[in-house]
This record gives structure tokens, C-alpha cells and sequence, in this order.
């Protein structure tokens, strides 16, 4: 090979790698910066739409809502305390000593009547409270046998011997339930102000001096870390305790270090998530035990929040993950190693889009149901009843990820299509260098560019917008008939998937289908959108010739006259017209009533084929033109369906004929008149003139547009879907939601806009089949026009 | 007397004088009268015969010129043509007078005679006021909303859509480029497929964007979709408009952008308008769309809010649908009966593609 020839490939070699590269080395300076330009701005935009080098979380990355941290964690501890147990103690309300409720009492400003159980106000009047309960240790009798033997053993053994403690301790659900024990009665020790009488276990405090005492000896000595203004305990942990609150510090050391250190390490770290989480579990372990349902609980808890706190559904959502993960830390690594996809969780715009086109994803929403949540709080004999609400781990939302695939995949096209720009370019002005010897000027490449791009240049926004408003849904529609995106896979509760010909299959199956008669149903409905296509072109077509004919009839006086009444229906919004049909023949509607008025309904009674139900109906005769019962059904004869579609048909008349009408008579007014003429001459009579002058340079001069009118009637949705909905019958499962006059169109729309039906697969299918049909006959139509040969 | 016997009472009365009309104006024609003179003259039963056979004639008659005109053959002919066209003219007739009746009726049911016994305007003056209270209940209405929707997605789609097609039509219909046949194939194809197919994309496509529930992104839609078929219009226009033009501009100098602008916009004047009124014309009738991508009440179109007074199970609603229908169906009725010409020649031109 030449010795040039390798230097431009080498070049274009270049630019395939890093566009622009060859161009630098042609010294094409604004060419090099366009294209390289082009390349870092396709870099970037995959770089910032994705989070490459971040690390996956599941709180940020997976669920929805703010963490309010910093709100919840100023306000909760308070509102606990003084809000839930102090101001408001008119709620339903357990004790255990009158103190507290001295307490209470006093911080409202009321007395409390150890004797009657009463609160009274600043005037002495009785206070009502709507359920107190005296609570002792006996209160927590319905946590079970298990927990009474712990306590024992504790009472035996003392806190030192933890071991025991500990196998026992096993039982997840003890374990839960137990410590929620604890801190209810520590916090209770701490309001009675240091009185432990009623404590089995022995209290840990943080004293003055740092050190972590724990059963009347020092268990370690923790350090107050300034920067992290947290303690630091002597494994060097974070002890995660903020000391803002003296009464939480002296709490969690004692939930932590007291009951669990000497449990296992691993158990022990599951405890120091952090702040936040050890809070909230705390609190909820508490206050759960005092609702007997994890609705009512959550319901009180969110209500209370947001008094307070502007919190929404998935912040407190949000909120209730994190505590059910502090709870149960192995679902949270599980969950971790299950929803981090790193093509779904970091991939930037192009990378995920192809990704996302060819798998539509792999990981389903998972749902945390409340009650799951707070099961770990409940005592397992509490009652788990409403599954109110739920949180949302989102999964992989499958239509929207073949949405991004599929435009992702149209920009690379034209991404692709200026790489080989780029590439060739390179490549060519290389040769012309070492041809000339020159490099040439990269102005007059521009200007050129114009002259020869006009075109381009002036088609691109057009291209665009079709390219992504039209050629994309497109796509996409066409994607949808091979995967089961239907009502029982809707992102994002659910995924999507590739099936394959699986729906054309059962279309074309015939046999019923498993689940839903697809097959069955369509062949009925393929078979009457043709019957009513082709009668409703038919009628149309032929009813405006005759009616041209007569409109041109030369004995017809003010023609411009007849002629503006006979257009009305075409001028008229088609819309509007099938509406009022939809009304005047209603069962109940204008028509009827006039019908019956006139006595022409009775006559009908009179023959039988009105006025008894179908099965009474007598001959068969009688069944065939079974009317209705005590109307005319014309739109929702149930019992003879093939009525209305005759109804419907001849509905349609009205509608259509004036477009042919107008039409023919403005051929038949161009004719040339000389040709009449001729024939009169040579002794044709009126009729001959008609049938081989007229009638052959009219049907001919319009037959073009049966085929427009056919496509047109093909998927003629107003008629049906205004004048009848599709009905009669129909719109059940049974009948995979066909209506005995649905077309295929209307049909189509069930299936895609019920919100009940929601069959989108299926509703593709029917309109590629559509497309096929449609696009065959208008493409065969086509080239025989004059347009199509001329532009060769 | 009942309404049968009313209605073919009529029906005949009408039948004899549209005939006798016609044979009036063969009259006057034969003896070289104005026919439009004669026809309305005609209208006056019997009378109006008498005196143009009593009249003079201008021209010379032929012996059996008029006795051929009363030929029973003839009569009967007329007749029979008239008993047609005014039973035509019934059944087009009827359900419009239906309609302007039930947008008179003070009650709220169907109206079970074709024209109201106190007619008024209450439905208007609610559809345009919007609320209305009837037996205490009060009752909304968006339809101003509806309508004032619907007009600006109208406007800005007319603008658009001739933004986007002028120019691509003329680079399609005057220049040879790489790609013009794929491309003219191309959107000739696109329109084959059912909206449906990419209904569910559009949708999704919207959610995305946040544009769902707002009507003006119907714009986007509207616009693209029109490109295809005005495209082979315009096209189909322009190659009638003589290529010397172009020519012999270019050899005085003016490049594209200059021919385009100085010689081909102002000849295509007539075919942008027809595009621009088409265009302005489809969204107040476009269902689909808007009742799929549009959920609240008060950012519907037109067609969607009409629709919903009939369709409502809860809450129908046939005068105020009525009164809808007809402001809605007047406007448009008359723009397509002033430009029936062009409109019919357009959707021909559109089955012949250019």
C-alpha cells in the first residue's frame, strides 16, 4: 500500500478513537475542535447521567422521600417525651406509679385523685380520660412465658451472668421484645428521678468522670470525641450518642453495653448504626407496646409527626425503612446485594439505554409492607392486621427503561452516522494533503457544506421531531407486542419481558387461551371490521353517486340550495354528529319516543319482534329481527347484536355520503358537455348517457379514494366508540373486553386506555396487524398513482 | 291528527310545491325567463305555474315544448326526485333541529320532542358562566376552560405545523438529495400505523418530561403527526409551481433560503392557508389524545369535556352537550362550508398523494 494511503488510514484510525485526532494531525484546526467537541460533549452527557464512582446506597439511591434526619432528631426525643407522654395525657395511656402521673398532672397546670383515679382541673372539675390503666410488672404478662424466664434468670443470676442471657437471647422476637422492655422502664426509672426500686436490672450511667459503669463496676471508659461530638468507646467505636439529651445518653448505654456486649460482636455492631436508627427504635419499641395494631400505631405516629414536622407519605416512609432495617441488618445486606445493578444504579444515558433495551430490566419492586415493618416491633401475640400502606423499594421500571433505550438508541444512529463523518473525513482530507501538498482551506469545506446541506440543514428539525414524537412511539408500540406487558405486568410494581411471537401465537392460536380468549375474540372482531369496512365504504360510496345523480338531475331547481342542506353532515364535526346519534337513539331517546307516539313501535309489538324477551321470541324469523323489548334497542340490543351493526352501518350512511356526494357532483359538473352532447346526436337515450358517459368517468375518477375510505372505515374508531361504545355486551373478561360492534381500533382502545383492561401487548399486536393490513393496501394503492412514478 | 299523519301531511305538501317549483322553471326556461326569478316564484303554489304559463313567451315555442314538460312521465319523474330530496333533507335535517332544541330545554333529561315547549337559553348561559344552581344542587362546568384549551392548542399547532412543513416540503418537492425517496417512503409508512401503537410511548414518554396533564404539550404531538401528510400536500402543490422560476432566480443570484422566501412562500400562499386551517381545525376534534394523556377536569379539550356530558354515567348532562355541540359545531361547520372546495380537493389530493 502507499505510503499515503497508510498515513490516512492511520488518521482515520486516529479519529475513530478520539474524534477529531486525524483532523489535528490535518492541521484542520476548527474541524478537530467540532469534532472533538462533539466527542467530550457524548462523554459527558454518559458521565453526568450516570453516578459513575459513587457508591450504591440503598436510602439515597433506592427510596423515595427525604430523610428529615436533622428535623426528626431535634424534634422526637422531645415530642416523646414531653408531647406524647406529658401534654397529651388524654390518650389511651398505661402507668405504674401514681408519681408519673402526679407529674403529669402538675406539668398541666391539673390534680390527680390517687383515690377515684380522677384528674382535676385548675377549678377543680373532673377531667376525663378515656382509658388508665393500672400497670405493673404484670402488664407485661402477655409477652409470654419466655420473657418471664428470662426475667427470672436475670433475678437469679444478676446481670453478670449474661451467657445464659444470651442463649436465650437467640430468639429473635424475645430478643425484640425484651429490650423494648428495657427502655420502657428506663425511661420510666429516669422520670421517677433515680427510683429503682421496681428495676430487676441493674442501671449502667455514664458518670462524671467518662466511665461506662455497668452493674456497680466499670465496664470501660469512653472518650468524648469533640469533632464527631460523640462518645468513643475503648474499641474505638462511635458510640453514636449525642449527649444533647441527658436522659437518652444514660439510655442507650445502658441499651447497648448492659444487654448486648457480651452478646457477640457482630450482634453488638448491629446496635451502633447510628443515632438515628437506635432512637427510633428505641421510641417505637416503646410506644408500640401501647397499640394493639401496627395501623393504628402508624397512623398516631405519622399524624403526630406531621403536626409538627412538614413530612410527606415517603419521608416517613422513608423513616419506617430505616428502622425496620436497624431491626433486621441481614435483609438490609440482602436487599443491598439484590438491588445494586450497576448498569441500572450508575450507567450514564447511553450505556443504560442499550442495557435497558435489550433486558427491560431484572430487578422487581420489592414492597415492605408496614405490618412487616412493625412486626419486629410487635409482640408476636399483637394483632398484624391492615396492611395500610407500604414502602417502595423501587425495581427496575421497564418501560422506562425501553423508553431511554429506545432513544438512546436513535441518538447513537445519528451519533453513528457523524463517527463515520468523522472517519472518512479524516481519512479524505489526508489524501488530499498529500495529493496537493496543501491543506486546504477549512472555510470553503464550510461554505460547501451549506451549499450541499441546504437540504439537510433545513429537514433536520422536522427529522427530529418525527424521529422522537413519531418514529420512536412507534418503536416502542411495536417493542410492546412482543413482551407481556399487560394488567398483570405494570411497571413498577412489576417487570416486563421479551415473550417473543408468544402473542402473535396465541392471536393466531384460535384455541382459547389460558387466561384470556385473545384468540377467539379477534377473528370475530377481525371478521366484522372487514364486514363493516367494506359496507360502510360501499354504502357511502354508492349512496353519494345516487345522491349526486339526483342532485344533478336538470329538473332540480336551486341547487346550491339542496346542496348546502345535503353537506351539512359532512361539515358538521363527525364527533358532534355521532354524539347526538348516540343520544336520539337512545333506549330512552327521541327516536323511540317519537316511534312509540306514532304508534309505529306497537305495529312492530304487533309483529312480534318487539315487546317480549329473545328467548320468548318466537320463529325464527321473529329472533332474526328481535328489535329490542319494550324499545327499539337500536345501540344495546344485547340479545341480537347483528341489528345494531346493520343500525350502525346504515348510521353511518348519514355520515359519509355527503363527502362522495359533493365530491362526484363536482366531477360530474367538469364532464364535458360536448360528449352529451354527441351522444343525444347519435340517439342515446338519458339512461345510456348515464351509464356509459357518467357513471364510468365518475367512478373512475374517484374509485382512488374506496381505498383511503376502506383504511379510513378500517379504523373508523368515532362511529363505534361514540355511537355504541362497542357494546352491546362486551367489555368483561370473558370476552377479553370485546363488544359485540367493537372494530379492531376500539378494541384497541380498551384495551389501552381502560384503566381496568390495561392490555397493552395484545392492543399492539392488533395494531401492527392493523398497520399490515392498511399499510399493504395504501402501499399497493400508491404506486399506481401518478405522484409516486413521476418522483423517480 | 297525530305526528304521523302531521309529519307525511307535510312531507307530501312539500313534496307537491318543490314540484311544481320545478315545473315552473321548465316553464320559464322554455320561454327564456331568468330561472332564479322563476324559481322563487315558482315557490307560490299553483299561482306561480299560472302566471308564467299565462306569460308571453321571449323566444318561439315549439308546439309540444311545454305539453312535454306536463308529460305524467315527467311530473312523475320530478316528483319522485323531490320525494327524495326532501326526505333527504329531513333525515339530514332533523337531528340537527333535534339539537338546537335539547341546547333550549330548561330540564336537564333527553328531550322527547324536537323542539322544546319553553325554549331559553339557561344552558348557554351556564356553559359560559360555568355554574348554575338547579333544585339547590349546584352544578360546574369547565367549558370556557374547555374551550379556551382547545383554542390556543389550535392556534399554536396551525403555527407549528406550518413552521415545520413549509420548508421540509419545499426541500422535498424541489431538490434531489440522498435519501428523498427513503425519506418520502418513510413518512408515507408512518402514517399507516394506528395512534394507538404509540399511545402507550407517548405517555410515558410525557411522564417522563412532566408534561401529562398539561394540554399545550398536545401540541408536540399534533405537529409531528401532520408532518407527513402535509408534506405530500405541500409537495404535491409546489411541483405545480413552474422550475424555470427557481432557475432563472438562481442565475440572477439568489440562493435557497432567497428563492424559497421571495418566490416559492409567496406562491404557495393558498396551500399554507389550507394547511393552516386544517391544522387549526383538528385538535377541536382530536378525542383520543387528550382523553388519554389529559386527567384533570379542567385542562381537558373540547372534545374530551362534550363527551363527558353524555358519557358521565353519574352525571349526564344532554342540554348542556347540546349547547356544546352546537358552539362548537357552528364555527367549524362554517369553515368547512366556506372552503368545502378546497377542503374536498385536499383530502383527494391526500388519497392521490400529490
Amino acid at each position: 500500500m502507499e505510503m499515503k494511503k497508510i498515513i490516512a488510514l492511520l488518521k482515520a484510525i486516529g479519529s475513530s478513537l478520539i474524534w477529531g485526532l486525524g483532523q489535528l494531525f490535518n492541521r484542520q484546526l476548527i474541524k478537530a475542535t467540532i469534532f472533538f467537541g462533539l466527542f467530550s460533549l457524548l462523554i459527558f452527557i454518559e458521565v453526568s447521567s450516570g453516578s459513575y464512582g459513587t457508591e450504591f446506597d440503598l436510602y439515597d439511591d433506592k427510596i423515595p422521600g427525604n430523610e428529615m434526619q436533622e428535623e426528626l432528631s431535634n424534634y422526637l426525643p422531645t415530642w416523646y417525651y414531653y408531647n406524647l407522654k406529658v401534654y397529651n395525657p388524654l390518650s389511651e395511656f398505661a402507668y405504674e406509679d401514681f408519681d408519673l402521673l402526679h407529674d403529669v398532672a402538675e406539668s398541666n397546670g391539673y390534680t390527680f385523685d390517687e383515690d377515684t383515679l380522677v384528674f382535676h382541673d385548675e377549678n377543680g372539675d373532673p377531667i376525663q380520660v378515656d382509658n388508665i390503666t393500672y400497670s405493673n410488672d404484670d402488664m407485661y404478662a402477655f409477652l409470654g412465658e419466655q420473657i418471664r424466664l428470662i426475667e427470672e434468670i436475670e433475678l437469679e443470676n444478676g446481670v453478670e451472668d449474661l451467657e445464659i442471657e444470651a442463649e436465650i437471647l437467640a430468639n429473635e422476637n424475645v430478643l425484640k421484645i425484651v429490650e423494648a422492655l428495657i427502655v420502657e422502664r428506663a425511661e420510666r426509672d429516669i422520670r421517677l428521678g433515680g427510683n429503682f426500686e421496681t428495676l430487676r436490672l441493674e442501671r449502667v450511667t455514664l458518670n462524671a468522670t467518662n466511665i461506662l459503669v455497668a452493674g456497680g463496676h466499670t465496664v470501660g471508659e469512653v472518650d468524648w470525641d469533640n469533632t464527631l461530638t460523640t462518645y468513643i468507646d475503648d474499641h474505638n467505636e462511635a458510640l453514636v450518642i449525642q449527649a444533647e439529651d441527658e436522659l437518652f445518653t444514660e439510655k442507650y448505654i445502658e441499651i447497648y453495653d448492659d444487654v448486648y456486649e457480651d452478646i457477640d460482636r457482630s450482634t453488638r455492631a448491629i446496635y451502633y448504626v447510628g443515632y438515628y436508627n437506635s432512637h427510633f427504635k428505641a421510641l417505637f419499641g416503646d410506644l408500640i407496646l401501647q397499640y394493639d395494631s401496627v395501623a393504628s400505631f402508624a397512623d398516631m405516629l405519622q399524624g403526630r409527626i406531621t403536626q409538627n414536622i412538614n413530612m410527606d407519605n415517603d419521608d416517613f416512609n422513608k423513616m419506617l425503612a430505616r428502622i425496620y432495617f436497624s431491626y433486621n441488618p441481614e435483609g438490609y445486606e440482602e436487599l443491598l446485594d439484590q438491588v445494586n445493578n450497576v448498569f441500572y444504579e450508575r450507567a450514564g444515558f447511553f450505556v443504560k439505554g442499550i442495557w435497558g433495551l435489550v433486558t427491560m430490566g431484572s430487578i422487581p419492586q420489592k414492597t415492605l409492607y408496614q405490618h412487616e415493618v412493625m412486626s419486629f416491633l410487635l409482640p408476636s401475640s399483637g394483632t398484624i392486621s391492615i396492611e395500610a400502606r407500604s414502602i417502595e423499594i423501587a425495581g427496575h421500571h421497564s418501560t422506562q427503561l425501553l423508553l431511554r433505550g429506545l432513544i438512546a438508541m436513535l441518538v447513537l444512529v445519528y451519533v453513528i452516522f457523524i463517527y463515520i463523518w468523522n472517519i472518512k473525513d479524516a481519512y479524505n482530507t489526508s489524501l488530499i494533503i498529500s495529493e496537493t501538498k496543501k491543506v486546504p482551506k477549512e472555510r470553503e469545506y464550510f461554505a460547501n457544506l451549506y451549499e450541499n446541506f441546504f437540504e439537510y440543514i433545513v429537514l433536520t428539525p422536522a427529522l427530529l421531531l418525527i424521529t422522537f414524537i413519531s418514529v420512536m412511539p412507534i418503536f416502542f408500540g411495536l417493542a410492546v407486542a412482543f413482551t407481556n406487558y399487560n394488567i398483570e405486568h405494570i411497571p413498577p410494581g412489576q417487570l416486563i419481558s421479551w415473550v417473543g411471537f408468544a402473542n402473535f401465537k396465541e392471536v393466531f392460536s384460535l384455541t382459547t387461551g389460558s387466561t384470556i380468549d385473545f384468540g377467539g375474540q379477534f377473528w370475530k372482531v377481525f371478521s366484522w371490521t372487514l364486514i363493516w369496512a367494506t359496507a360502510a365504504t360501499f354504502t357511502c360510496f354508492f349512496g353519494g353517486f345516487i345522491q349526486a345523480v339526483i342532485l344533478n338531475n336538470k329538473r332540480v331547481v336551486f341547487r346550491k340550495f339542496w346542496r348546502s342542506v345535503l353537506i351539512l353532515p359532512w361539515a358538521m364535526p363527525a364527533l358532534i354528529s355521532q354524539m347526538i346519534f348516540r343520544v336520539m337513539f337512545n333506549d330512552l331517546g327521541y327516536v323511540n319516543q317519537v316511534l312509540t307516539r306514532t304508534g309505529i313501535t306497537q305495529l312492530f309489538m304487533d309483529w312480534g319482534m318487539l315487546g317480549r324477551s329473545y328467548a320468548e321470541a318466537g320463529t325464527g324469523l321473529q329472533k332474526l329481527f328481535y328489535f329490542g323489548d319494550q324499545n327499539f334497542q337500536w345501540l344495546s340490543n344485547e340479545a341480537n347484536p347483528a341489528f345494531v351493526k346493520v343500525f350502525i352501518i346504515v348510521l353511518n350512511v348519514w355520515l359519509g355520503f355527503p363527502f362522495f356526494m359533493a365530491l362526484m357532483s363536482g366531477v360530474m359538473t367538469s364532464i364535458d358537455k360536448s360528449l352529451y352532447e354527441a351522444a343525444s346526436i347519435d340517439g342515446a337515450t338519458g339512461f345510456q348517457q348515464f351509464k356509459y358517459i357518467t357513471m364510468p368517468l365518475v367512478l373512475f375518477a374517484t374509485s382512488p379514494l374506496l381505498v383511503m375510505t376502506f383504511s379510513g372505515n378500517f379504523n373508523n374508531f368515532g362511529v363505534i366508540y361514540f355511537i355504541t361504545g362497542g357494546g352491546p355486551g362486551g367489555g368483561t373478561y370473558e370476552t377479553a373486553y370485546a363488544g359485540s360492534t367493537d372494530i379492531l381500533i376500539s378494541w384497541i382502545y380498551t384495551l389501552t386506555v381502560d384503566p381496568n383492561v390495561r392490555w397493552y401487548s395484545m392492543a399492539s399486536v392488533f395494531s401492527i396487524l392493523i398497520f399490515l393490513i392498511i399499510g399493504t393496501l395504501s402501499a399497493w394503492n400508491f404506486t399506481r398513482t401518478r405522484a409516486f412514478k413521476e418522483d423517480d | 291528527m297525530n305526528l304521523l299523519q302531521k309529519g307525511a301531511l307535510i312531507y307530501v305538501a312539500l313534496v307537491i310545491i318543490f314540484t311544481l317549483q320545478s315545473l315552473t322553471v321548465s316553464v320559464a326556461n322554455k320561454k327564456g325567463k331568468s330561472e332564479f326569478l322563476a324559481g322563487l316564484i315558482g315557490l307560490i303554489p299553483i299561482l306561480g305555474l299560472v302566471y308564467y304559463l299565462k306569460m308571453d313567451s321571449v323566444r318561439k315555442l315549439s308546439a309540444t315544448a311545454i305539453p312535454n314538460i306536463f308529460k305524467p312521465k315527467n311530473i312523475l319523474g320530478t316528483a319522485f326526485i323531490y320525494s327524495e330530496l326532501v326526505l333527504l333533507a329531513f333525515v339530514v335535517v332533523i337531528p340537527l333541529i333535534y339539537t338546537v332544541g335539547t341546547s333550549l330545554s330548561p330540564t336537564s333529561g333527553i328531550l322527547n320532542t324536537i323542539w322544546p315547549e319553553n325554549p331559553s337559553f339557561v344552558n348557554y348561559e351556564f356553559l359560559l358562566t360555568g355554574s348554575r344552581t338547579i333544585g339547590g344542587i349546584e352544578e360546574t362546568t369547565h367549558f370556557v376552560l374547555w374551550y379556551w384549551n382547545t383554542l390556543q392548542v389550535a392556534f399554536l399547532t396551525m403555527v407549528f405545523a406550518v413552521l415545520f412543513v413549509t420548508g421540509t416540503a419545499y426541500v422535498f418537492a424541489r431538490y434531489k438529495f440522498k435519501g428523498k425517496k427513503t425519506g418520502l417512503l418513510t413518512i408515507l409508512v408512518l402514517q399507516m400505523f394506528p395512534t394507538f401503537l404509540s399511545l402507550i410511548a407517548i405517555f410515558t414518554l410525557f411522564q417522563t418530561f412532566g408534561l401529562t396533564n398539561e394540554p399545550k404539550a398536545l401540541v408536540i404531538i399534533y405537529v409531528s403527526g401532520s408532518i407527513p401528510f402535509n408534506i405530500w400536500l405541500i409537495k404535491g402543490y409546489l411541483q405545480n409551481i413552474p422550475k424555470e422560476l427557481d432557475e432563472s432566480a438562481k442565475i440572477d443570484g439568489a440562493n435557497k433560503l432567497q428563492i424559497f422566501f421571495k418566490i416559492i412562500l409567496p406562491l404557495s400562499v393558498p396551500i399554507i392557508s389550507f394547511v393552516a386551517v386544517t391544522q387549526f381545525m383538528a385538535p377541536w376534534m382530536d378525542y383520543i389524545l387528550p382523553s388519554f394523556l389529559i386527567i384533570d377536569s379542567e385542562k381537558w379539550t373540547l372534545a374530551v369535556g362534550i363527551f363527558d356530558f353524555i358519557n358521565d354515567v353519574a352525571d349526564t348532562n344532554y342540554p348542556a352537550f347540546a349547547a356544546a355541540a352546537i358552539i362548537v359545531a357552528i364555527p367549524i361547520a362554517t369553515l368547512y362550508i366556506v372552503f368545502q372546495k378546497y377542503l374536498i380537493e385536499g383530502i383527494t389530493a391526500g388519497a392521490n398523494k400529490g
